[in-house]
């Protein structure tokens, strides 16, 4: 017969992944398939559809799918795990791979609470504050933990997942330092560091400098070096681009040599503020002064504060803002808020002395209304953008990939980013938001025939890459070049505004003059196919 | 046998949950099948071997999402050699060794 306690553990937790799961799909029926992607239409989640796609058919993690610029190791962009396992995820079920990395993305915020549960039940042997914390993360009420998988940032989104368990493994390691655990800590910074680096670099300097810090006589060198050893070895693949691309100042590092400054229409600045709820920020000080002279909370607290050092003093000197400071922020609140529920333990616990019930049950009521708040939470944070992606756009990239030849090259006007990689084709996006862009539109409404300058869809940029065994080479930078729209065998108009709805009308109209003919029509989405014969438009 | 029990457990429950969030009872069960065979058992055995004191409960939360990403990496690195590896039907057989050693191992 199952224990109360064990029943009431089981409750809690099932009760905390289904709210998990309605508050992230409530917005989209309620349901985890859909037939189009369910985050913005933009850049992110589009080329990582378009990968994670490719994985699943070639089988290999290794390349950049052809209809990016050219053949080049995959993992030059940046590490894949994500995309494998959505591969891996929808090629076992027969479902959506775009599905799939929304879903995986859900089930990381979920295996964080979780993992977190494991943690307190585990090392600090209190399973009551183990669910608080679960409580608290399983839906953050940080807005910008949200706004990531909104955009599909699902890589930065899911390393949140590791930072419990290297916290586990850590403290397993120090409790008994050997090879089996050390493997485990291992295993779980590798993986958060072929999910996304930069949080997986922030997490392995906060826990290597704890464990030389202050268990460097009790682990022994010899299994400190080994274990780092091991880690760096196992990320050789990664390690060489990572350094080049983002401590060389190139285009990955774009940002981070603005400092402070955050380009409009990024994610705002850092504050200490629009980090974490300053009630939260109260009770994890709260927290940080009851446990401050227990050895066994040490991890915990070193881990707040090398983060709170890293986040917000880098970010004010302006180092590495973008990718260490920024990138890092979703796990700064996953460090902080087991702090917070230790804040909130102290104080249910003193409350419950002048009320007049039970301690477990008082200390249930917590639980509960832990679970209750993240279910509020849910009906107001999630609400931060929603699908701009409609089954109608979506239905017309699919009907260029299932319909014209592989070797076909398509121009989308009002696509956005590296929408057009949706098309698995060589892809062009016409410029039209640039300065001279709009002049140059009115020039092919007038019919002057003026190459319309597109951007060729495609990682083409100074980053290394691998093209061979230690063999690492920059691509160089082609970005924006002029190419005559003529060139194109297919053009797809999806237009953005009442604006672009006349502008387009007008060039679809100019080229159907010609000898271009319509093969595909909905509200959201035309497609002309252009004969190739001569003048065009 | 203890611990399988808690794998099976879990599975179902993964099915009830999911039979609510898709839109059929097949897409619930195959999505279940997934998350059992590809996360779940790999994981669930690694975790086993690898920290046998653990709380069953704290066994399976902790293999299923360990699970997932070590799965992952496993088929990821023979692919840079070449190996077309990154296949469900390797994720489902690492699942079926996780399975056996769930089961053989006390």
């Amino acid at each position: 017969m199952m224990e109360q306690k064990e029943l009431f553990t089981i409750v809690a937790i099932i009760s905390l992944v289904a709210i998990a799961l309605f508050g992230r799909y409530a917005l989209y029926d309620g349901k985890i398939t859909h037939s189009f992607p369910l985050t913005v239409n933009a850049g992110d989640p589009n080329s990582r559809t378009s990968e994670a796609e490719n994985i699943l058919e070639s089988g290999s993690g290794k390349y950049i799918p052809k209809w990016f610029a050219g053949e080049a190791d995959l993992v030059m962009i940046e590490p894949v795990l994500h995309l494998i396992l959505a591969a891996l995820t929808a090629g076992g079920a027969g479902l959506n791979v775009f599905d799939m990395l929304y879903f995986d993305a859900v089930l990381a915020s979920i295996g964080a609470a979780l993992c977190f549960f494991v943690l307190f039940s585990r090392v600090f042997q209190n399973r009551i504050l183990g669910l608080i914390a679960a409580g608290l993360l399983v839906f953050p009420l940080e807005q910008f933990f949200h706004f990531q998988i909104n955009i599909g940032m699902y890589a930065t989104f899911s390393t949140v997942l590791y930072f419990p368990m290297i916290l586990l493994f850590t403290y397993e390691f120090v409790k008994k330092p050997v090879w089996p655990n050390a493997l485990l800590l291992v295993f779980a910074l590798v993986a958060q560091f072929y999910m996304h680096a930069s949080e997986a670099v922030v997490s392995g300097f906060v826990v290597g400098s704890y464990l030389v810090l202050f268990e460097r006589k009790n682990i022994g060198w010899k299994k400190l070096i080994g274990t780092g050893a091991l880690i760096v070895l196992l990320c050789l693949p990664y390690l060489p681009p990572l350094f080049y691309n983002y401590l060389q100042g190139h285009q990955g590092a774009t940002f981070a040599q603005q400092g402070e400054i955050i380009p409009p229409g990024h994610e705002p600045q850092i504050f200490l503020t629009n980090v974490l709820h300053p009630v939260f920020y109260a009770l994890a000080l709260l927290a940080l002064l009851v446990t401050w002279k227990k050895k066994e909370y040490r991890l915990l607290n070193y881990a707040f504060l090398a983060y709170v050092i890293i986040i917000f003093i880098l970010a004010k000197f302006g180092i590495g803002t973008y990718y260490v400071t920024l990138r890092g922020r979703p796990i700064f609140f996953i460090v902080a808020y087991p702090l917070v529920a230790i804040g909130l333990y102290v104080v249910a616990n003193a409350v419950q002395r002048f009320v007049p019930v039970r301690k477990h049950v008082f200390l249930g009521c917590i639980v509960a209304l832990t679970i209750v708040g993240q279910a509020y939470a849910v009906s107001n944070v999630q609400r931060l953008g929603g699908s701009l992606y409609t089954e109608d756009i979506y239905k017309g990239f699919l009907w260029i990939r299932q319909n014209t030849p592989e070797s076909a090259t398509s121009l989308c006007f009002g696509c956005n980013q590296l929408e057009g990689t949706s098309t698995h084709r060589v892809s062009g996006q016409a410029a039209f938001w640039e300065q001279d862009g709009a002049q140059q539109l009115i020039q092919i409404v007038n019919k002057n025939n003026t190459p319309l300058r597109v951007q060729i869809v495609g990682y083409t940029d100074e980053r290394l890459y691998r093209a061979g065994f230690l063999d690492y080479r920059k691509r160089g930078a082609i970005g924006d070049h002029t190419r005559d729209i003529c060139t194109f065998d297919y053009f797809a108009f999806r237009p953005v505004s009442q604006e672009t709805i006349a502008i387009f009308g007008q060039i679809a109209q100019n080229l159907l003059e010609k000898n271009a003919t319509v093969v595909y029509n909905t509200p959201q989405m035309m497609i002309l196919k252009n004969a190739k014969k001569g003048a065009c438009i | 046998m203890k611990l399988l029990k808690h794998v099976c457990g879990t599975a179902l429950v993964i099915l009830a949950l999911l039979w609510y969030f898709t839109r059929s009872a097949g897409e619930a069960f195959r999505l279940t099948l997934a998350l059992t065979g590809i996360w779940l058992l790999p994981g669930t055995a690694l975790v086993h071997v690898l920290l046998p004191d653990l709380h069953e409960l704290e066994k399976v939360v902790l293999g299923l999402f360990l699970g997932s990403s070590i799965v992952a990496l496993i088929l990821y690195f023979p692919s840079l050699l070449g190996f077309s590896s990154i296949r469900p039907m390797f994720g489902y057989a690492l699942g079926i060794i996780g399975l056996i050693v769930i089961w053989r191992r006390k």
